[in-house]
Order: structure tokens, then C-alpha cells, then sequence
């Protein structure tokens, strides 16, 4: 009891922080459609070259919702300045949008991937 | 991102690590520490804090300087354990600063040590008259040791051939009104002997007992509760507003 009082748990504690605060590779992986952020970046790409602007708009909406999802699980491994990046792209990624501005978009959503490429590592 | 959910969590990361860490590095008392083990501790010290209240950067980076600092204060005591040329040169040596009653004021220059902080120093040891110190050592923790010329040491019994009982370390048996069963153990002592003893002083439970500590000759030093004081001594200068 107090070898593992003394040297187990101690261990095991460090082990525990070193998993939370390396944990966002593995938490940015979607564990279902409405948390997979790859996924709407694809479809928001493909409504952009398509001109499909509410179609974009919503495609959006979706990732929002998806990124919200998985910023809950990463946010005690990333930085808040990345985190801060990428929330600041996607509002000006609407903007883009809701002028129809499909150089801007495309570019926004270029810099949204490098960021959460970026994020946890 | 939930800012305070974070720095609450990173908190708890950062204090949890410092206290294993810190429990790692020993038991050193902060009186022991050289100026060098200070520097060390604030250092980490103010990574932890970083870690905890830096949400700029990742928690990672500053986990891992916290290992790296504490790893080589690891390795520094390890060397300094076992070698005793590199305890010297990582710690530095104690200088001695009086010398047969003379100051050594070339010692006090390299030192960087002034007159005054040897004599409020010496007057920490209860010195006030420099006629009485034979010796005085800078040690490496910044403090002085100081030897009295021998006409200015207190007699002891030994010097009087008077003989002396022993001490040793007293064992607690009560705590905050619970008996310590393992320590009864320790002194094969019981429950039974204990609480007879305890009623013996018109104590009924273990319960109305404080802390209860057994010395070497067999004395039992109980404190209750209730105190029961007829004259209470206030220290307090503020004035009583009830």
C-alpha cells in the first residue's frame, strides 16, 4: 500500500497530465458525422467552387457546430491564440460568403485548415 | 474554450506536479538552501505559474521545462551527494569571516558581505559583542555559524560530570480526539492501557482528547479540549470590540 501510495500514484498522476496535455491529435479525430470538421471542410470547398453560396453558408453553419464539439474536447491541450485564429477565420470566411467572394473564401478556408492542421501540435 | 475551466484544470496540473516534484527533490529545509537552490526554486516555481495562467501557449512545453528543471536539480544533487570536489564547486565553500576573534575584512569584500549584516547576523545568535565570537563561518546557505570563545559557553552536564537521562523522540497516541493505533503498536502499548490511563485523568473518551504524546521515560502528555483556563493572556494590541 505504500509503495503505491508513494511511487505508483505519483506515476500514475504524471501519466494522467501527460495524456490531457497531449490528447488533442487524438481528440480532433471525429467520432461521428456531426463532429467531423475534415469532412465539412471538404463539402464547404466543393459548395465554394460550385457557387453554391447559401448551400456554403450552411455548410458553415455545420462546421461551426462541429468545431464547437470538438473545442470542447482539445481545449485543455492547444493554445487559446490558435484557437483564437481559427474562430477569427471562420467569421470572416462568412463574410466572404455573404458578399459571394469566392477568392476570399477559398483563401479563408485554406488558412482554417493550415490552423487546425496546426492545432495541438 | 472555457478560459476558467482551463486555468482550473492547468491549475491542478501545475500543482500536483510541483508537490510530486517538489516531494522528489527532498526534504531540505528552506533555512539549508544555497543561494543557488533558491534560484532554482523560484525558476520552477514561475514555470508552474506560466503553465498555469499562460493560455497562449500550450501546456505542454512548460510541463516539460518543469521536468527539465527539476531533472537536473535531480542530477545536481546526485552529483553533489556523491563527490564531494563537485559539492564544492557547484555550491561553493563556507568562508570564514572572524578569525580568532579577528574580522576578516578581505573575506567580507569577496563575500560581498558588509559589516552590518555580520553584526545583525551575529546579534541573530544572540551576540551583541564582538569580544565574544572566536570564529564565525559564512556558510553556503548565507547564513553564519559562530563559535564563542570557550569562556562564554554555557556550562552543560557533561562538563560537570552530572548524568543525564535520555530523550529520544515522543510518539503521538491521540490526535484531533483519534488513538493512533499503529504508534500504540510501535510502544507495545494498547486500547485497554490507554483508555485506562485516560480515565485515570477523568478523561471518559479519547474523543475530549486534543493530542496525547507518550516521551521515552513513559509520560503520558495529554492536551483536551476543553481548556478550561482561569486567566486567559491576550497578546493581541487590538482593542477588544465585543
Amino acid at each position: 500500500m505504500k509503495f503505491f501510495l508513494s511511487k505508483v500514484l505519483p506515476f500514475l498522476i504524471l501519466l494522467f497530465f501527460i495524456l490531457i496535455m497531449n490528447s488533442s491529435i487524438l481528440l480532433k479525430k471525429s467520432t461521428g458525422a456531426k463532429d467531423n470538421v475534415v469532412q465539412h471542410f471538404r463539402l464547404l470547398e466543393k459548395s465554394i467552387h460550385q457557387n453554391e453560396w447559401l448551400q456554403s453558408i450552411e455548410n458553415t453553419r455545420n462546421l461551426q457546430s462541429a468545431w464547437r464539439i470538438v473545442l470542447a474536447r482539445i481545449q485543455f491541450s492547444v493554445e487559446r491564440d490558435e484557437v483564437n485564429n481559427f474562430q477569427h477565420s471562420l467569421a470572416r470566411l462568412k463574410g466572404y460568403l455573404k458578399s459571394q467572394n469566392k477568392p476570399g473564401s477559398l483563401a479563408e478556408l485554406e488558412e482554417m485548415k493550415e490552423t487546425w492542421n496546426d492545432l495541438g501540435e | 474554450m472555457n478560459e476558467t475551466v482551463v486555468v482550473l484544470v492547468r491549475s491542478i496540473i501545475a500543482f500536483l506536479t510541483l508537490h510530486i516534484f517538489t516531494r522528489l527533490l527532498g526534504k531540505q529545509q528552506v533555512s539549508q538552501l544555497t543561494f543557488f537552490d533558491y534560484v532554482l526554486g523560484i525558476t520552477i516555481g514561475s514555470i508552474a505559474a506560466t503553465l498555469t495562467s499562460d493560455l497562449s501557449s500550450r501546456a505542454w512545453p512548460h510541463w516539460v521545462g518543469l521536468v527539465s528543471w527539476t531533472l537536473m536539480v535531480i542530477v545536481f544533487q546526485w552529483l553533489t551527494m556523491h563527490s564531494r570536489a563537485v559539492a564544492k564547486y557547484i555550491n561553493g565553500e563556507p568562508v570564514v569571516l572572524i578569525m580568532n576573534g579577528k574580522i576578516m575584512e578581505g573575506a567580507l569584500r569577496k563575500m560581498r558581505y558588509t559589516i552590518d549584516e555580520l553584526l545583525g547576523q551575529l546579534r541573530h545568535h544572540q551576540i551583541f559583542d564582538l569580544e565574544i565570537v572566536e570564529f564565525a563561518v559564512l556558510e553556503t546557505n548565507g547564513k553564519i555559524s559562530v563559535l564563542k570563545k570557550s569562556q562564554y559557553v554555557p556550562v552543560t552536564p557533561n562538563d560537570l560530570n552530572i548524568p543525564s537521562k535520555y530523550k529520544g523522540i515522543s510518539t503521538e497516541l491521540i490526535y484531533d480526539g483519534v488513538i493512533i493505533e499503529e504508534n500504540l503498536r510501535k510502544v507495545n502499548l494498547d486500547r485497554a492501557w490507554l483508555e485506562g490511563y485516560l480515565k485515570s485523568l477523568n478523561i471518559r473518551t479519547p474523543g475530549e482528547v486534543f493530542l496525547a504524546v507518550l516521551d521515552t521515560q513513559g509520560k503520558l502528555f495529554v492536551d483536551k479540549y476543553a481548556d478550561r483556563l482561569q486567566n486567559k493572556t491576550d497578546i493581541s494590541d487590538l482593542p477588544d470590540i465585543t
